[in-house]
């Protein structure tokens, strides 16, 4: 299917139903008995049922193929054709420089046969042999030419597909690729589901340890720059708890000049920076959530090869079989994401999808207005401003913008919930923009006391 | 009714016939389609097969009689196996003729400004050949001896571990056994989701919950909820004496109390999941006043 066909799929679903398609929204509140509402029913039922009976498939033009190796859990494509391998597929060596191979995992396959993309064969040693005919092929040619690359891969035999290999109903792949691990069929529910939005997704890609690194570095350099250690910066701050909390309010002996010093020795509740899970890093917790997929927005420049900083990275639970995440189970997670603690630019707010609606929406107007009224403010304001829209975002949000996409599946329904860290201390690293904005740049103050 | 065979892939019930999603849809289940659309692949409004059957869903269908649980993996490894290849695929007709491809090249023939003659020409050329242009990947392969493949229902339920499968099940029965359609209740926070008829046609009146350990604060939460949504918050819980024994839970959530259990005389799980329960059930609606 052309690019520009796949564009216009939704449209032509009506057309290829001939009816009138049951719209959301487009419904009664009861039966009534009538026969005009069973009719309605009967209709729509039909509708539906003719959609489901549309044959899957792709033109002789676009033929695609790959063959499913049972021992590996794999699929083959010896020649990949078709926009569908930006993200798709591992490449495997072939005889040919001409020609791409590669190889699909269950999910992949899944996904590119169920929209009728790809058939899928079952492999044989027939197979087998005619893989190794054409390579011993090209080694011989390769021998006889010496240098000389210009040789046909035209007159190589053409393997037939159709009398020597079984074909796979959609059925039977689902069968050989999604029974040995019952995991996989609600990973595959929601890869399909962002894979058919246009979104690339890869496999997730563990960044502990870049994390901890850079953490390190950070600290290092943080102790360099104010030229304490670690250990004394530590040793004065736990001195200050004491000296604050536990004297202060057992025996009140010290005298209150400011807001901010009694409600800073009000403070009871201990609280930590989001990067402080990081600092004690300890073993895999039991039951650990391992993410799933690396999502990036559609983007013509991508490499599958090269991957940029993903945009999501999802994690997928199960409903009726997980609670509620634990907090050391949490905090792995978030050491696991893509997050740079060096790059000034967080992405703090989880992405908002939007809608191609014709005109600016009430939203848009308002924050256009918002906008107007800020810029004729005194440059003081302006900054006070800035300044708490940013402690909001970070008490919200977290001050690291670490964040996870959560699948949540129930029974084959998928919802996404975001999840973030938030921050009420904000002490730790990556506070300095909001230093930057804070009225007295050079004084260093306690972001994390409001009033 | 003829009974529906269940394919049973990983821990899941897929069904990929249509005949079967017709007969399922005429004894209430309706189930979730959750596969691409060939025709549609790039929208996550309209899915299109196979259809997943909840948990519940299939131990009704099954305790029922209804349905049957087929080991799809063996299933297709064995049957696909004893194939004659050539046979099998000759038979299948991979390769057909789809009109709507000949409409598509005439339009962009149309385009090219070529002579009205040469369009009723080359029209009637595809007309009269028909060439085979479309392949075809179909649902399901019809191999025989699929009867011989099923599981019983107790070796399905300990492929998965669920929360509070049989007290669970239970509210869905009393629900289901009065008519209703039920989806799983997530699109709502809730367990289950009832509709008075088919969903396809009919808004879902309630969000159904058990009744256990509710705090008054749950009450609010829920019935603000489903009030919000124009629903009705319904809760079952089983009607018990003060004095009555607490219900054991037949299934364990982790594997460590499993095999204790297998030590001691455990009630059958389908017979815990089909014994009869007094159930009771309230709805709640917020009453805010303005």
């Amino acid at each position: 299917m052309s690019d520009d066909e796949e564009v216009d799929a939704i449209q032509d679903w009506k057309i290829l139903t001939q009816d009138v398609v049951p719209k959301r929204g487009d419904k009664d509140f009861a039966p009534d008995g009538t026969l005009v509402q069973s009719q309605l029913l009967e209709d729509s039922r039909n509708a539906m049922y003719a959609a489901l009976a549309v044959r899957r498939g792709h033109t002789i033009k676009q033929e695609l193929v790959a063959i499913w190796y049972p021992e590996r859990k794999e699929a083959y494509v010896p020649h990949l054709r078709g926009p569908y391998f930006k993200d798709i597929g591992r490449p495997s060596s072939s005889p040919s420089n001409k020609i791409q191979a590669a190889w699909l995992n269950p999910i992949e396959t899944v996904y590119l046969c169920e929209r009728g993309s790809v058939r899928i064969f079952l492999h044989n040693d027939s197979y087998e042999r005619y893989k190794t005919r054409i390579l011993q092929n090209y080694i011989q040619k390769e021998k006889s030419q010496g240098q000389g690359n210009n040789f046909d891969d035209d007159d190589d035999e053409q393997f037939d597909f159709e009398s020597n290999l079984v074909s796979l109903s959609l059925a039977h792949l689902y069968a050989l690729a999604f029974s040995h691990d019952s995991t996989l069929v609600g990973k595959y529910q929601v890869y399909s589901y962002l894979k058919r939005l246009g979104y690339l997704v890869l496999d997730f890609k563990d960044s502990t340890t870049r994390q901890l690194d850079e953490y390190h570095k950070l600290v290092e350099n943080k102790a360099n720059e104010s030229s304490i250690s670690i250990f004394q910066a530590l040793k004065s701050y736990t001195l200050s708890l004491f000296s604050s909390k536990v004297s202060n309010i057992l025996l009140a002996k010290r005298h209150y000049f400011t807001y901010k010093s009694i409600f800073r020795s009000l403070r009871l509740i201990p609280s930590y920076s989001t990067y402080d899970s990081l600092k004690k890093l300890k073993e895999p917790t039991e039951n650990k959530l391992t993410p799933c997929f690396d999502v990036w927005k559609p983007t013509p420049q991508f490499s599958k090869k090269n991957p940029t900083q993903p945009d999501f990275q999802i994690v997928i639970a199960n409903t009726n079989q997980s609670s509620f995440p634990s907090l050391s189970q949490i905090q792995e997670l978030f050491n696991s994401s893509n997050h740079m603690l060096n790059s000034n630019t967080t992405k703090n707010t989880p992405a908002t999808i939007k809608n191609s609606s014709s005109g600016p929406s009430k939203r848009e107007i308002r924050a256009q207005r918002a906008k107007e009224r800020y810029s004729k403010l005194d440059p003081k304001i302006q900054r006070s401003i800035d300044y708490n829209k940013l402690k909001d975002k970070k008490f919200k949000f977290g001050n690291s913008g670490r964040c996870f996409i959560v699948a949540l599946i129930d029974n084959g329904v998928v919802n996404f919930v975001n999840l973030s860290e938030g921050d009420f201390s904000l002490a730790g690293f990556g506070t300095d923009d909001l230093q930057e904005l804070s009225s007295n740049p050079n004084e260093r103050i306690d972001h994390g006391i409001v009033w | 009714m003829e009974k529906v065979f269940l394919p049973v892939v990983g821990d899941k019930v897929l069904i990929f016939e249509l005949e079967d999603v017709k007969k399922l849809r005429h004894l209430g289940i309706v189930g979730v389609l959750s596969g691409t659309l060939s025709a549609a692949p790039q929208q996550n409004v309209f899915l299109g097969l196979p259809l997943q059957l909840s948990l519940e869903d299939v131990i009704w269908l099954v305790t029922n009689e209804h349905g049957i649980l087929i080991d799809s993996a063996k299933y297709h490894e064995v049957e696909a196996a004893m194939l004659n290849q050539a046979d099998w695929n000759s038979s299948q007709r991979i390769c057909v003729h789809d009109p709507k491809q000949d409409e598509e090249l005439l339009k962009k023939l149309a385009k090219m400004n070529l002579s009205d003659d040469k369009l009723i020409l080359k029209k009637k050329q595809l007309q009269e050949n028909k060439v085979e242009n479309f392949i075809i990947i179909p649902n399901v392969t019809p191999l025989p001896n699929i009867d011989s493949y099923t599981i019983p229902l107790d070796k399905f339920l300990s492929l998965s571990n669920h929360h509070e499968l049989i007290s669970n099940y239970q509210v869905y029965r009393s629900v289901k056994d009065q008519g209703f359609f039920i989806l799983p209740g997530i699109r709502f926070g809730g367990k289950y989701i009832g509709y008075p008829n088919d969903p396809l046609r009919y808004h879902a009146h309630f969000i159904i919950n058990q009744a256990t350990d509710f705090k008054l604060i749950d009450l609010v939460a829920g019935g603000r909820l489903a009030t919000g949504v124009k629903k009705v918050w319904v809760i079952v819980g089983e009607h018990s004496t003060p004095d009555s024994p607490k219900k054991v839970e037949g299934k364990k959530r982790d594997a460590v109390e499993v095999d204790v259990d297998q030590t001691e005389p455990q009630p059958d799980i389908v017979d815990q999941l089909t014994k009869e329960s007094k159930l009771k059930s309230f709805s709640i609606e917020w009453a805010g006043f303005g």
